[in-house]
């Protein structure tokens, strides 16, 4: 279990982190989601105990390991934490072979020859490089560098595992096998760890839950679902890739309330306490429906129909994302042969539709 | 074969080295059973000193050690504390600097033995010098010494002798032909480099590379040239141009072998010194 | 055909008269470099090689020549290597200061760094009581040369070593920290180890250096045959009054030089090739 109270950081006058507090349960795998350069790194530094906080505490297992407690100022060593640290270049020592890479944290426990070997032995055994023992790290490819690091950091036997950005050292086609891999040998170990990433679909792989961080905190903290139903700040939504819109909850419906987002109607799902608020909309882009005809099966009790223009077209693997203008910007994603079949382009006119309950609504300040 | 082995081939290289020079100057560090002099000489004197040291040495049961440099250098040395316990400079004036801070022995200094300056000329003499004023004949190659060491100073002073005495008119030694008019100007457009030490100019115009047709040296630099190249050729300067500049000796105040040391001081005062010195062109 | 397929393999006539221009350039520095080593090779006069080397002013100088600038080496590794990793992984005000003081050295002329060192350690200068105390006295002996080269060359390693340290991969080094709690461990089996090349090439320039150093020797250590004669103050005295052993000992100097130099380039190479 990992707990961090209230982290401060600041390097040269910026503030790096801001009054971050996170907590990571026994035996989980918490994805650190965030873009690149919001700090992920240094919480890590300072969890390991590589980089000292300004201010804040950091427990593991509920021992503290770093802080001041009254006139106790505590600051455990890194190598005293049982904690093991992949990072996110190749930190693999050049200049020995893998055995003598895995083996280094076990020589500072003063074991035995035999005990040394047997332990080196198994580690390379559960990453599965056995016969690469006596290989240099430059022969070894970037997956095979970073299983190595993995076996590396699990020889002092740590109890919290702290990940960073694994994967991106991987030739990028054979990223998906090697998370996979990751992944079973995340679970197979049962430990704490700390996956960080700045890839949204990697964290849903990799994790039970995942943390969102961005200006200097944590944002939000949930499951999957949770956080991409419904994100708790525009940040979180605007990383997802959710369409954040600004507006004002008009009046209660019913079921439905009104809001009124730049000067067009909207429907949600009524949250009474919200009524009279400057609210944040989000509507994720896979519930919206485009089409160039106006009557699509759509209620209009129920749903939104808006007219809008296209503004862009941007091709991907399994789908193209389509941004319309309607008088606020909304992205929505759509299959292929869609698009083809109707010979969409820049500037057509479309009806952009999404149904009421489609719509995630929070307050603007809530966050 | 990795870098550890080249790391500890490259120490035993090094320990070698240095367990091998110990091993060399074992007699050097240990403490010997006679007495040591140690002598401070400007440069020009080490090869009249090495004359004599053998025979001082056995003469007297002693071991004589030279450090030769430019007597400048030599005179920061002393002021500094470095161990002499005599001291033979180029210039008088070095002595009685070190006298007025007070570092010599009985505050005693004392002039041992002159030198002049002469023309040395590069095997063959190709430019044909066979006058003072072919010096300053356009074509001319020169060598002399910067004005900041002794043996430059002194060629300096000469060149404004010869103008004062030879090239003025108002002057009763005035040369009519005016070969000498604006001496020094003709004679330092010659000048091709000026060095730091005499042992250099011998070198440029004895070395017969082409470097340079003359030099200006001290008589005693030219006479241990020929004594050890084919006879270097040279042109004297009239004693009523020359620059004369006394050598000077002493004893620092912190000298550790005192009689040791008047007893080699009193040697070159002694005739015997003075014939040895004369013989290597000291004096005159 | 073949016409088409040698102008898109060689490349265009601009590359191939840049390429005839650049080999021109490597051949001209070269020959800069190599005539005049050679030149001086071919004034040996091979019957006088022998009885040169037996004149003992040359022996000394030899033997004064390695063991000084061993022992200036080996202490200035001892220093500035330290010295180095402190100054690459240490952020502390006034950090730009001690950089350019501990880089003075260099940019001191030869004679004015043996006249500092006078100042400062001669019996008369600003440790002089101290040492005077202990009844040591440095100038005129050869320790005093072993200093002096120190004073000058150390410079080199401990630029070498900061550089080196300076690019040592942090993650690399964060991750021994992870794993071992001994600093010196660390140290030793991570650290130097990167930084080794840039350390060994500091420690020949060093060594190189003291070997050639001139001036601040003569100053500080004087010019005593046997203790602080050492081969380039030998070479300088002898040039004029003994050509031909002033000679054979400037070649001696580049013989030995070479062979050191040689040994080390071909470890080095060695070395890297395997961990290819």
């Amino acid at each position: 279990m990992i707990q961090a109270n209230s982290i401060a950081k600041s390097f040269s006058g910026k503030k790096i982190i801001e009054n971050l507090s996170l907590e990571v349960k026994d035996e989980e795998i918490l994805s650190l989601l965030g873009p690149n350069g919001c700090g992920k790194t240094t919480l890590l530094n300072i969890i390991s105990g590589l980089m000292r906080q300004d201010r804040g505490h950091i427990y593991i297992n509920g021992v503290l390991v770093s802080g001041v407690v009254g006139t106790r100022n505590v600051n455990v060593k890194p190598s005293d934490r049982k904690i093991g640290y992949v990072f996110q270049t190749i930190s693999l020592f050049p200049h020995m072979h893998i055995e003598d890479n895995v083996a280094y944290g076990l020589k500072a426990l003063h074991l035995s020859t035999q005990e040394v070997k047997k332990r080196t032995e198994n580690l390379l055994d559960f990453v599965g490089l056995r016969d690469y023992a006596r290989f240099y790290p430059s022969q070894l490819s970037g997956g095979q560098k970073q299983r190595v690091a993995l076996a590396r950091s699990l020889a002092t036997e740590p109890q919290v595992l702290l990940l960073d950005e694994p994967v991106s050292t991987v030739d990028p086609q054979l990223r998906e096998p090697f998370r996979l891999e990751l992944k079973n040998y995340l679970q197979a170990l049962k430990m704490t760890v700390i996956y960080v990433t700045h890839n949204l679909s990697e964290a849903f792989i990799m994790s039970d839950r995942i943390a969102v961080m961005g200006n200097g905190a944590i944002e939000q903290v949930g499951s999957k679902t949770e956080i991409f139903d419904k994100p708790s700040s525009s940040y979180v939504a605007k990383f997802l890739g959710i369409n954040a819109i600004k507006g004002k909850a008009i009046k209660n419906l019913g079921e439905v309330m009104e809001i009124e987002a730049n000067r067009i109607q909207l429907l949600a799902s009524a949250v009474p306490d919200l009524i009279g608020r400057n609210v944040i909309v989000t509507i994720k882009p896979d519930d919206i429906f485009l089409s160039k005809s106006s009557a699509s099966g759509f209620s209009s009790e129920t749903s939104n129909i808006i007219e809008g223009t296209i503004t862009e077209l941007v091709q991907m693997r399994s789908n193209t994302q389509v941004t319309v203008d309607t008088g606020f910007i909304v992205k929505a994603r759509l299959p292929l042969n869609l698009v083809k079949s109707e010979s969409w382009s820049i500037g057509d006119k479309v009806y952009v539709y999404f149904s009421a309950d489609s719509l995630n609504v929070f307050a603007e300040n809530s966050s | 074969m990795n870098k550890k082995i080249l790391a500890v081939i490259l120490v035993v290289i090094v320990v070698a080295a240095v367990v091998l020079g110990l091993l060399a100057y074992n007699g050097t560090f240990t403490s010997k059973s006679k007495p040591t002099l140690i002598v401070f000489a400007a440069s020009s004197l080490t090869y009249v000193i090495a004359n004599m040291t053998q025979s001082f040495e056995n003469a007297n049961n002693c071991i004589i050690r030279v450090n030769a440099a430019s007597s400048s250098t030599l005179e920061t040395q002393i002021t500094q504390g470095s161990p002499c316990d005599v001291f033979m400079s180029a210039n008088i004036k070095w002595n009685k600097a070190l006298n007025s801070s007070g570092l010599l022995y009985q505050n005693y200094y004392t002039n041992f033995t002159k030198n002049s300056l002469c023309i040395i000329l590069a095997t063959g003499n190709p430019k044909n010098i066979t006058s003072l004023a072919d010096l300053a004949k356009p074509g001319v190659r020169i060598v002399v010494a910067d004005p900041s060491v002794p043996v430059g100073e002194y060629a300096n002073d000469t060149i404004y002798n010869i103008a004062a005495t030879w090239g003025n008119s108002t002057s009763p030694e005035y040369v009519t032909s005016g070969a000498y008019v604006n001496y020094p100007t003709k004679f330092y457009a010659n000048v091709v480099s000026y060095e730091t030490d005499d042992e250099n100019i011998v070198g440029d115009v004895s070395l017969n590379v082409g470097t340079a047709d003359a030099g200006i040296v001290f008589v005693s630099d030219w006479a241990y040239a020929s004594l050890t190249h084919e006879t270097v050729q040279f042109l004297p300067i009239p004693s009523s141009v020359n620059t004369f500049k006394s050598y000077g000796i002493c004893v620092p105040s912190e000298a550790t072998q005192k009689s040791l040391a008047e007893t080699f001081m009193n040697y070159w005062l002694s005739a015997q010194g003075q014939a040895l010195l004369t013989e290597f062109g000291f004096g005159s | 055909m073949q016409k088409i397929l040698k102008r898109t393999r060689g490349g265009s006539l601009s590359d191939k008269f840049i390429l005839v221009i650049l080999g021109l350039i490597v051949l001209t520095y070269f020959l800069f470099v190599a005539i005049p080593i050679v030149g001086i090779f071919l004034k040996i006069e091979p019957n006088q090689v022998s009885a040169q080397l037996r004149n003992s002013a040359v022996i000394n100088a030899i033997e004064l020549s390695l063991f000084t600038s061993g022992s200036a080496t080996l202490i200035a590794f001892v220093l500035a290597v330290p010295t180095g990793y402190f100054m690459a992984t240490r952020d502390f005000h006034g950090k730009a200061i001690l950089d350019t003081i501990m880089d003075l050295p260099i940019l001191l002329p030869p004679a004015v760094a043996g006249i500092v060192l006078l100042y400062a350690f001669a019996p008369r200068g600003l440790l002089g009581p101290i040492f005077n105390r202990l009844g040591i006295i440095i100038p005129g002996t050869t320790i005093a040369v072993i200093i002096a080269e120190c004073f000058v060359a150390s410079p080199f390693l401990l630029r070498a070593s900061k550089t080196g340290f300076e690019r040592m991969d942090k993650d690399i080094i964060n991750s021994a920290k992870m794993l071992s709690g001994s600093r010196l461990r660390v140290f030793f089996t991570v650290a130097l180890p990167l930084a080794l090349n840039a350390v060994i090439s500091g420690t020949i320039e060093t060594w190189a250096r003291a070997m050639g150093e001139f001036g601040a020797t003569l100053m500080f250590a004087g010019n005593l045959p046997g203790i602080t004669q050492t081969m380039p103050i030998a070479i300088y005295v002898l040039l004029y009054s003994n050509p031909l052993g002033g000679v054979m000992l400037a070649i001696i100097l580049i013989i030995i030089s070479f062979s050191i130099l040689i040994v080390v380039r071909l470890l080095e190479q060695k070395s890297l090739r395997i961990q290819k």
